[in-house]
């Protein structure tokens, strides 16, 4: 059993480093750069979290690892016995929480350690007792969202939570501008995605100018969705005109960079993993100043590449 | 033997099955067979205690089933993203000589377990699944559609090494291909509308099919 555990958690790691090598760790680097401000001020509010504060971040985190996670099933099949799954889970939290338990640990912030150590075997042990529910029968069907757009709406109709959240998240910015900002930016990483997945070719009605349609459609939409709660923030904080307009720009600028780098190299056949991330790397440009440019020099590029190939690809004469 | 005792089961208010009572002799191979969604796969997961039962028991030599004491290859077998074929062999078994048996296996049915098993095709994907359950020798082997999407040659050795479970155990196989399991099995067991079981031994076989056809 032992061994057991010593191989899967080996493989884990490996798991982990082959999915960075995918990405490109010269873009991971470009990535943590750029977001390097981010990550030191999470980094700062760890260091100085509470023991209340402190579990409640790891069952989040585990939490959300655990609703995620879709080896249950096959975990139960390998090990002997429902306590052996506990335990390997409960090994599996602790390396998922590694960062902070060791941020503690130079602390020596001993107390901590304990509650974090406790809420590692607490959730491996709840987990094992509880069952998913099954699929519906029936799709949550969001009427008010026409077939055209049928990207945003197949993903709302699957994360409406979410969306709810954002929404509720934008509103909440009348309170404090800052969350409005966190709303948003929850909101701009949506598209890429959104637009990730290719529809097939039978799906796909080609006129003339298609991707300027599609890049207005899905603006309109996502600035319908934010316009209500953003201009009751511009109204509390009319102070802040400039960055909320930053905001909205970076919405449009993330909407078009999706669906153009989308109809790059459509062909709906194979999907183009790649491109998702160098569209992070881009929509990350907009939090650095004078990042925006480039993102814009970018959306016009690849706008023209995807209008071009789109051409091509149904040759249009 | 194995034996179920009265077992229910149901999704909300959908019943699976209700007071089901069957019993499979130890050495013997079943055939599982019924239309798609009628529960088959569902009652391979309640034996695997993947699901649990709303009443009744399971029952191995007159003591509850324990899960390490089943194998259950499902359908659609699982594998972690980047995950190497001889990598799932080593974590699927604790045991260093079941591995290299599997290994063994693997070879014989031209897996390339150095490669990622993302890269495999369907077919691979589910004969390197059947190894590594079919190593695993507990005394209840259920094995979810295994002949899908394996090439001619494949089926045929997934056969052989079918038809050479040990005597202390029990395995049920669901299939579509009633060819395959006239072949493997000892008894085929055909669960209609409601969960209603009817058993056919090798002399019945025909009057099975006749059945089928006459319930088109």
């Amino acid at each position: 059993m032992i061994d057991q555990y010593k191989t899967l958690l080996l493989f884990r790691c490996k798991q982990v480093y082959r999915y960075l090598d995918e990405i490109g760790f010269g873009f991971i680097l470009l990535a943590l750069i750029i977001t390097s401000g981010l990550i030191l001020n999470t980094l700062d509010t760890l260091l100085q979290f509470t023991a209340y504060g402190a579990i409640e971040l790891a069952w989040m985190i585990l939490l959300m690892v655990e609703y995620r996670r879709n080896d249950k099933y096959f975990l139960q099949s390998i090990f002997n016995s429902k306590r052996e799954v506990i335990n390997y889970k409960a090994i599996e939290n602790v390396f998922i929480l590694f960062p902070i338990l060791l941020f503690q640990g130079i602390l020596l912030r001993w107390d901590i350690i304990f509650y974090l150590l406790i809420t590692c075997i607490g959730i491996s042990f709840f987990s094992a007792y509880i069952v998913r529910a099954q699929p519906k029968e029936r799709k949550f069907n969001l009427q008010f969202i026409p077939l055209t757009l049928f990207e945003i709406k197949f993903f709302m109709e699957k994360y409406v939570l979410y969306f709810i959240f954002i929404f509720v998240l934008l509103a909440l910015g009348t309170l404090h501008i800052s969350v409005w900002l966190l709303g948003l930016f929850l909101l701009i990483g949506l598209p890429i995605e959104i637009y990730k997945p290719l529809e097939p070719r039978e799906m796909l009605r080609y006129t003339k100018d298609f991707v300027r349609t599609k890049i207005i459609r899905g603006t309109v939409f996502f600035l319908g969705f934010i316009s209500v709660p953003t201009l009751a923030v511009l109204l509390f904080h009319p102070n802040y005109y400039l960055l909320i307009i930053y905001g909205t720009v970076a919405m449009v600028l993330s909407t078009c960079l999706s669906i153009s780098k989308k109809y790059t190299t459509y062909y709906g056949v194979t999907e183009s993993i790649g491109s998702t991330y160098s569209s992070i790397v881009l929509i990350l440009l907009l939090v650095i100043p004078g990042g925006i440019l480039i993102t814009l020099a970018a959306c016009i590029y690849y706008y023209v590449k995807a209008e071009n190939h789109m051409k091509n690809y149904y040759a249009e004469i | 033997m194995l034996k179920f005792e009265s077992i229910s089961f149901s999704f909300g208010k959908k019943n699976i099955f209700e007071d089901l009572n069957l019993t499979f002799d130890t050495g013997k191979t079943y055939g599982i067979i019924g239309a798609n969604g009628i529960g088959k796969t569902t009652l391979f997961r309640c034996m695997g205690h993947l699901y649990t039962l709303n009443s009744g028991k399971i029952l191995w030599d007159s003591k509850k089933l324990h899960p390490s004491q089943v194998s259950f290859l499902p359908t659609s077998p699982f594998f972690y993203p980047y995950m190497k074929g001889v990598e799932y062999l080593n974590i699927v078994h604790a045991d260093h000589e079941k591995i290299a048996e599997s290994k063994r296996l693997a070879q014989r049915l031209n897996i390339p377990l150095d490669h990622l098993v993302d890269t495999y095709s369907t077919g691979m994907k589910k004969k390197l699944a059947f190894i590594a359950h079919y190593t695993k020798a507990r005394p209840i082997s259920i094995f979810d559609e295994p002949f899908n999407g394996v090439d001619l040659e494949s089926n045929e050795i997934l056969l052989q090494l079918l038809h050479k479970q040990k005597e202390e155990q029990v395995t049920l196989v669901s299939s579509h291909i009633l060819s395959m399991l006239y072949e493997l099995c000892d008894e085929i067991i055909h669960i209609e509308e409601g969960f209603r079981t009817s058993i056919y031994s090798p002399q019945t076989f025909d009057k099975l099919k006749q059945k089928i056809r006459e319930n088109i």
